[in-house]
């Protein structure tokens, strides 16, 4: 996803992946974790996205669907 | 009353079409417009925002004792003004509509702001201006279209929404779509919506359209289906899984960009991804692609971060210094609004250190030309500082020179310190030198350099040599010029002090900020130059003319220019990838008021994600670039082509010669797999650089 697929557009990397890479510096220099997405953000990121996921709306609209119909 | 049809694209939605078509009881298709026939790459909420955030600082200022506009109390005014005309519709009976013809008045006097026709038309244009940049065709939309038009049968689009009919047909009209539609409904024109069936029992009696001849598509389940098919009408629910998913994903992107730092950034980019992906065509080259998603991205931050400064330090001219201001010039041409005038200046370092030398050449002048591993000793010499080899082989000799292009290891060579002991060496350096300078000096004052007042320059970096060396050599003249020198990556190495009204600054990575991780353009400032380098060659010198100075390029039978030139094609590429970017950039900066340091932190993360984990494809087709210097050389600089396997850990000895060799070292790691070398790369090779 985050490599470079050569015809769309990517522009998106994912941020676990730049929580990761920020980590060279942390074990190195300790400056300039700029680009570190946060610990605590990273996880209401995540929290969110799972939701996304475990929450399938599609399966919530069918369910309303039946219920118009019945 | 009709099924509750749900159809997932616009194919089924065709076949279940062609079918009523064939039973000859159709004659009307009605369709709703945002998010059927018409995406967003942001949230509506966010456009009217971005418009308010647009009003706040284009306003003009009312009385003195009137609070000055902030985005935040713009947006609470508007907020109160549709607020109120909705209750108001609901009270005069009807559905809680409002239109923008009217908003407009109440808002801008809740700011504090008479209704005059001017003001109210900024308003109206800077709500449809964003508007427009935020929407887009969805796909297979036209395709449909086109197929309808040709059935015979009315196509009409209805449609919930606050702006009035005309504004939303100008909207059409922009993306395309208004020469298909024979009429639009809108809510806001008579103040019915079709959640409630009123604006569909309207377009009824105005249509005269009995509901069993009429299909209505849109892609809300009540609104769109239920309601219609309650009114007889058949109602189609076009449900997109993938739409859906994505207008989540905005919701949750817009959401996280409250947190700062790479959000921000982030949010902006998935912006910009979405209008690439919906706006512009696929493109099968690697070149292109990697100008468009990360040179693109980075140099566009350049940019923005110039204009910044620009508007807080305005210059009267800008000068893009050759070769790699090229590209930085193309995009500041594209911006709109009033800006500075712009040139192209011919400069390198070679037409540097050649005029250098006009009051002679010192020994550590001298050393400059040994850094290249692979110099050529006093051959090199004469190449950096552009001196006739000719007139200085015989003298050479003289001091125990066999070989003109003997490579000297010592740097502290005797035969050397005596050759340039030798006055008739010197008086030939001088003459040489001084013949540079003149020539360098009215090209700069030709130029309008010299006399420009305030100048700005613009370069891809890295030390400000030729800043450096201008002021050096010119800055006593009267005429010399305030510079300030603005770079992609400024590394001063090499010099510290740039002497006064001599400003330098680094706009991406400035190596006196200490950030170790805005430093990531320095680790591959290659590919940086490749991709903003304009096609011609490196100036070499200057001439006279006709009455003036012209640049002198670099012959194109000299073995670097002649492998450069194969490269021209992916350059061009790259260009055009990066023009692709800077064109959305641009549309987006409107739509999120995003300035350079909101873009930074997720920046430098695409920047440390391209150089130190690059994919296989990118390391094999970056390390084909052929990369030259303009010190006078005619060497090619090898990218990295040779890539390091399992084997080479076992040979700590000879992996640590090529790391430290290799101008582009994460490359190396390539064949291996995981990012796992890589990342310990980095994390030794930030040790090293702390120590």
């Amino acid at each position: 996803m985050n490599r470079h697929a050569g015809n769309q557009p990517n522009l998106m990397i994912s941020p676990t992946r730049l929580f990761v890479y920020a980590q060279a510096f942390r074990f190195s220099s300790g400056r300039g974790r700029c680009f570190s997405p946060g610990l605590r953000t990273l996880l209401s990121w995540y929290i969110a996205h799972l939701q996304r996921i475990v929450i399938d709306r599609a399966a919530l609209k069918r369910l309303r669907l039946r219920i118009e119909r019945a | 009353m009709p099924d509750k049809l749900v159809y997932r694209d616009w194919q089924s939605v065709r076949h279940y079409l062609e079918q009523r078509l064939r039973q000859r009881s159709l004659r009307l298709v009605s369709l709703d417009l945002f998010d059927t026939l018409l995406g967003r790459i942001d949230t509506p909420e966010q456009v009217q925002k971005a418009c308010c955030r647009e009003l706040a600082r284009l306003l003009p200022g009312a009385a003195s004792d009137t609070p000055l506009l902030t985005p935040d109390s713009v947006w609470q005014a508007r907020q109160q003004a549709e607020a109120e005309l909705r209750q108001q519709a609901l009270q005069q009976g009807l559905d809680p509509e409002c239109r923008f013809s009217d908003l407009v008045p109440r808002w801008l006097e809740k700011l504090g702001r008479k209704p005059e026709p001017a003001q109210v038309c900024l308003c109206i244009d800077t709500e449809v201006r964003l508007e427009k940049l935020a929407l887009y065709v969805k796909p297979g939309v036209r395709t449909f279209l086109n197929w309808l038009a040709q059935q015979g049968i009315g196509i009409i689009a209805i449609s919930d929404m606050y702006l009035d009919r005309l504004l939303l047909e100008s909207l059409l009209e922009d993306k395309g779509l208004q020469p298909l539609l024979e009429q639009v409904f809108v809510s806001a024109e008579r103040l019915k919506g079709k959640y409630s069936g009123r604006l569909f029992q309207a377009v009824m009696r105005q249509r005269d359209i009995a509901p069993a001849h009429w299909v209505h598509v849109g892609d809300n389940p009540v609104s769109d289906r239920r309601i219609p098919c309650s009114l007889g009408i058949q109602g189609i629910w076009l449900y997109e899984k993938a739409e859906l998913r994505q207008r989540e994903q905005q919701q949750l992107n817009a959401a996280m960009a409250a947190h700062g730092s790479i959000w921000r950034g982030r949010y902006f980019f998935s912006l910009l991804q979405q209008r690439l992906l919906h706006l512009e065509p696929e493109s099968d080259d690697f070149y292109f692609s990697y100008g468009r998603d990360v040179l693109g991205a980075a140099y566009s931050t350049f940019m923005l971060g110039l204009q910044e400064r620009l508007r807080r330090q305005p210059v009267q001219r800008l000068f893009f210094v050759a070769r790699d201001g090229f590209l930085f010039q193309q995009m500041y041409q594209s911006l709109e609004g009033r800006r500075p005038p712009d040139d192209y200046i011919y400069l390198s370092r070679k037409v540097i250190t050649a005029a250098s030398v006009a009051d002679g050449l010192s020994l550590e002048q001298a050393q400059v030309a040994f850094y290249n591993p692979k110099q050529q000793g006093l051959l090199s010499i004469c190449k950096v500082y552009g001196l006739p080899e000719n007139r200085l082989e015989p003298l050479a000799l003289q001091h125990g020179f066999t070989h003109f292009d003997e490579p000297l290891q010592n740097w502290q060579d005797q035969r050397l310190q005596a050759f340039l002991a030798d006055t008739q060496v010197q008086a030939i350096i001088r003459q040489n030198g001084r013949t540079q300078r003149n020539l360098l000096e009215t090209y700069l004052a030709q130029a309008g350099f010299l006399g420009g007042g305030h100048v700005g320059l613009v370069d891809i970096g890295w030390n400000g040599t030729v800043q450096k060396f201008l002021k050096q050599a010119f800055g006593e003249r009267a005429d010399y010029p305030v510079v300030n020198g603005y770079y992609f990556a400024f590394v001063p190495k090499m010099y510290s002090d740039f002497g006064s009204n001599n400003f330098c600054e680094g706009i991406i990575h400035d190596s006196r900020r200490d950030n170790a991780c805005e430093r990531i353009p320095a680790e591959f400032e290659e590919i940086f130059e490749q991709g903003a380098r304009s096609l011609e060659a490196t100036t070499v010198g200057y001439r006279r003319l006709e009455g003036r100075v012209e640049p002198v390029l670099k012959s194109g039978h000299s073995p670097d220019r002649m492998a450069e030139v194969t490269c021209n094609r992916m350059v061009t590429a790259m260009h055009a990838g990066v023009m692709t970017h800077w064109k959305h950039f641009l549309a987006l900066r409107q739509l999120t008021g995003c300035n350079s340091s909101d873009l930074l932190p997720y920046v430098y993360g695409m920047l440390e994600r391209a150089v130190v984990y690059p994919s296989r494809e990118e390391t094999r087709m970056l390390t084909r670039l052929v990369h030259t210097e303009d010190f006078g050389h005619d060497h090619v600089l090898d990218l990295g082509r040779h890539s390091l396997g399992l084997r080479d850990l076992l040979h700590p000895r000879t992996l640590l010669a090529s790391l430290q060799q290799a101008t582009w070292r994460y490359a190396l790691f390539a064949q291996l797999p995981t990012g796992i070398a890589n990342f310990a790369l980095r994390i030794a090779y930030l040790h090293a650089v702390r120590k």
